[in-house]
């Protein structure tokens, strides 16, 4: 089955996008673009499903509250280009797990 | 998405709040934002920092709902001095000159232009062009050069 990946931001519409959208393309070049459900959203919604473990790999572009932070990578690095590489590699990883 | 060419250069703010009023009123100014949009993007600002750490320079990308929005633009600023915004995701420190301040109406259509703007701050030559032109003609121009 698909793993869910979400990607969270502050709005949902910004800066999530450019993250969702270089973790779609780097996944479809691993070839793992199937492997992946990706969805997108606003943190606020999401603090609680996230949480609750609903979603298997989570990235945010945004702080994310204490109770959360260690369920979640920093995208951060996706939209400056500083250590996206390694954003990349430890999405990838989680893919694999 | 900078059709309406809104550029402000070498403006003069004491901090974060003002530069983001500056910005906001002149959105505002020409409709392309409701007045509601300027205290959305300011508290948007404290509880969601917009600022990144580009390779050559700090930069923020305020921005708030589409909710506030009246037409998709993007403003660009240019500060005399640098102002203290926080990065987005870890909150360190971010010494801006340049803010894009984001009129975003829907989520997917703006993708591409997003990710060009991300590109264009990750470009060291385009950002130290954009820090040093003289008019607001010249800034166009390498946002143009750049494909905004």
């Amino acid at each position: 089955m698909a793993k869910s990946l979400m990607v969270v931001c502050g709005t949902g519409i910004a800066t999530s996008t450019v993250a969702t959208g270089k973790i779609k393309s780097y996944l479809e070049e691993q070839g793992l673009g199937s492997d992946v459900h990706l969805l997108q959203s606003k943190i606020a919604d999401e603090v609680s499903a996230i949480g609750n473990g609903e979603y298997d790999i989570v990235v945010s572009t945004t702080m994310v509250p204490s109770s959360i932070q260690d369920k979640v990578i920093n995208g951060v690095p996706l939209l400056t280009g500083i250590g996206a590489d390694k954003v990349l590699e430890e999405i990838k990883e989680q893919v694999e797990a | 998405m900078f059709d309406e060419k809104v550029v402000l250069l070498d403006i003069n703010a004491k901090d974060s709040t003002e530069a983001l009023s500056l910005v906001a009123d002149k959105l505002i100014e020409k409709k392309i934002v409701k007045p509601s949009y300027k205290s959305a993007v300011i508290e948007r600002e404290k509880t969601f920092p917009t600022g990144l750490n580009a390779p050559s320079c700090g930069i923020a990308i305020p921005h708030t709902d589409a909710i506030h929005v009246n037409k998709a633009q993007i403003a660009i600023a240019r500060l005399a001095n640098p102002v203290k915004f926080l990065q987005m995701g870890d909150g360190a420190d971010v010494q801006a000159k340049l803010i894009f301040m984001l009129a975003l109406k829907e989520p997917h259509a703006q993708l591409e232009t997003l990710q060009k703007l991300m590109a264009l701050i990750q470009n060291d030559k385009a950002v130290s062009e954009l820090l040093s032109v003289k008019d607001s003609e010249n800034v166009i121009k390498v946002l143009t050069e750049n494909n905004l």
